[in-house]
């Protein structure tokens, strides 16, 4: 878990959808539980940010078994636990399955400094790699830094 | 008055925060302290819960979970605990007034938290069960009152 750790903080992108459709995203990351689990909150919108498509919150972290698994909740698919699938170093890959019978996969890698790649899959249950009925979405993420105000004019020396 | 989906309805009274002393594994005095808010609209509650020693202030134990309904609209709960990891609990037969939810862990553990709400005080009961022997093991049991704000106490309120 500790190579997650320097994702805490506020993300921004915009990606597409899989039918083409632009989204906005939105993506804060925080410790919680004594730094046990990081808590992940996702929302991907219309661009103007008035229509929230997706929202999902995670809290990831270490069961006792030593296997990383992210307790979840999505607007869409409801309630359910990912675990994380191998996957290269920098990258975070949560597999599993809906209530509903959907499949789910997420990942989250590494694109550098103050960046990441988002992608998400879900497959209906007997679904196909090309079904219509898969949902997609990717995104490029940036960190939100605050922006600089300029400095004023000098102030005189009282 | 937040929204939520009508399956979260019935548990609007519990949405606040709940304090109170408790128990864990039968013996160890802590206080408990339980927040139930919604997120997204209503369409889930996250509820959060600490226990600590009293004395110490050590923390005992500390949890998260979103509450939302399966597609049955039975309560279904996906929470993350120090010490248990995650485990996704689905909504068992109750008594009236009261919500029991349980789920299997690692191990074939099965896991069940209890909560009934009687005016203003919440009670919470936890239980592991070992799923190969049966032999099973209370870890929580607390009885919270709401924490709200006091009104005529404090000068200008």
């Amino acid at each position: 878990m500790l190579q997650y750790w320097p994702w805490c903080g506020i993300w921004g992108g915009s990606g597409k959808a899989q039918d083409g459709r632009p989204v906005h995203i939105r993506m804060s990351v925080e410790r919680r539980l004594h730094g046990h689990a990081l808590r992940m909150n996702f929302e991907a919108s219309s661009p103007d940010g008035g229509v929230l498509y997706h929202g999902v919150v995670s809290l990831v972290g270490v069961g006792p078994t030593g296997q990383v698994r992210a307790a979840t909740f999505s607007t869409i698919h409801g309630a359910m636990v990912l675990d994380q699938t191998p996957d290269d170093a920098g990258v975070l890959a949560l597999a599993g399955n809906t209530l509903a019978g959907n499949s789910i996969l997420v990942t989250l890698h590494d694109q550098g400094p103050g960046k990441l790649g988002f992608a998400a899959q879900w497959r209906p249950p007997g679904a196909k790699a090309d079904d219509p009925r898969m949902g997609r979405m990717a995104a490029d993420l940036a960190r939100l830094v605050p922006m600089r105000i300029p400095a004023g004019p000098p102030r005189p020396v009282q | 008055m937040p929204r939520l989906r009508p399956e979260l309805e019935r548990f609007r009274p519990w949405l606040g925060h709940w304090r109170g002393p408790g128990k864990l594994v039968g013996k160890i005095e802590v206080f408990m302290e339980i927040e139930f808010r919604p997120i997204f609209e209503g369409e889930a509650i996250e509820v959060t819960s600490l226990a600590w020693d009293a004395q110490s202030g050590q923390c005992l134990g500390n949890g998260a979970g979103y509450w939302t309904a399966d597609p049955a609209g039975k309560l279904a709960a996906a929470i993350h605990a120090i010490g248990m990891g995650a485990v996704l609990l689905r909504e068992v037969p109750d008594d009236p007034g009261g919500v029991a939810i349980e789920g299997v862990m690692a191990g074939n553990v099965r896991f069940t938290v209890a909560l009934v709400t009687e005016g203003e005080t919440l009670t919470l009961t936890t239980r592991r069960t070992e799923g190969y022997t049966g032999n099973s093991e209370d870890l929580t049991f607390a009885v919270m009152r709401r924490i709200g704000p006091a009104e005529g106490v404090l000068p200008g309120t």
